[in-house]
């Protein structure tokens, strides 16, 4: 964004990314509770941001407190050995979906869901700022804070990881 | 020599003019990336295609009851010595002080800046004082 861009007020950012910060989390997670709890701490950092921010890249700035909160939350059920990771959490995908879900997801998309749980994050991340939020490789890198060229390659061995998992299922 | 992750790149088009002119011949000549190209294009619809959730309604109603911002946390130690000091505040007033005002305020701070940072800080003990 350009440097005299409008800063938005946080029920802007609601409005506008509400719905794609929530589907960014419920691909990473699986599932609608932690999707909705993570799309909560996200607004809220934004909501708190917003007062310091200075016109830059938005979407970068964004999507960088929108994975931070994913990985603090990651770190924290860590530190609850009761509480499942994220990446063994598919009870709540295929045992007990909800009726919203069991309307929205196809078999196709639940076996991708599975796939992309199994996925190292750094892959399941990029992949999924790709090809579910739409993110330039250059977000992505800003948003992960590494290199373009690491971008590139996480994408790629994300997609070939899915591939090979897809197959073999 | 494989394309490898410029197949990616290639189909999101994030390749310069020059890697897609040699991504493009080096495809018209290999059969194993241009097999590896088209899987990884499935994989990508298939990505792509994943149906949109919806959030649910009133899913961000908290963030716009979180009052005043950079108290998120409710401390009922603090709002308890707070009361109390009021209290104390109160009693002075009483006794006719004029520049009540000024010592309500500082009251207020310090047995908040107290009540914060020392988790032992006994609220019933103030009130106690307050009430003498």
């Amino acid at each position: 964004m350009a440097s005299n861009e409008a800063i938005p007020t946080w029920e802007q950012v609601a409005t506008d990314y509400g719905r794609v910060i929530y589907n960014f989390a419920y691909r990473l997670t699986g599932n609608r509770d932690d999707a909705s709890d993570l799309a909560q701490e996200v607004l809220l950092r934004v909501r708190r941001g917003l007062a310091t921010y200075r016109p830059g890249s938005f979407e970068g700035w964004l999507w960088r407190i929108t994975r931070n909160a994913f990985l603090d939350e990651v770190r924290r059920k860590k530190r609850r050995p009761t509480t499942e990771l994220p990446d063994d959490d598919r009870s709540a995908l295929v045992i007990s979906p909800t009726p919203d879900d069991v309307l929205a997801e196809t078999r196709l998309s639940n076996e991708m869901q599975a796939a992309l749980l199994d996925l190292p994050y750094e892959f399941r991340e990029a992949v999924v700022m790709c090809d579910v939020v739409g993110l330039s490789y250059q977000e992505i890198a800003d948003a992960a804070e590494v290199p373009v060229g690491t971008v590139r390659s996480r994408i790629h061995r994300g997609r070939l990881m899915l591939r090979d998992a897809l197959e073999a299922g | 020599m494989h394309l490898d992750d410029r197949l990616s790149a290639y189909l999101d088009s994030e390749l310069d003019a020059t890697e897609q002119l040699q991504a493009e011949e080096h495809l018209v000549e290999c059969a194993e990336c241009r097999a590896e190209l088209s899987s990884v294009a499935e994989v990508r619809t298939r990505l792509r295609s994943l149906p949109v959730v919806e959030v649910r309604a009133g899913t961000f109603d908290d963030v716009a009851e979180v009052v005043p911002l950079r108290r998120a946390r409710f401390r009922p130690l603090a709002a308890a010595a707070a009361v109390a000091a009021l209290v104390v505040g109160v009693g002075f007033g009483v006794a006719g002080n004029q520049s009540v005002p000024l010592q309500l305020n500082q009251v207020v701070e310090q047995h908040v800046a107290r009540a914060s940072s020392d988790p032992g800080f006994n609220v019933l003990q103030v009130q106690a004082v307050a009430n003498r």
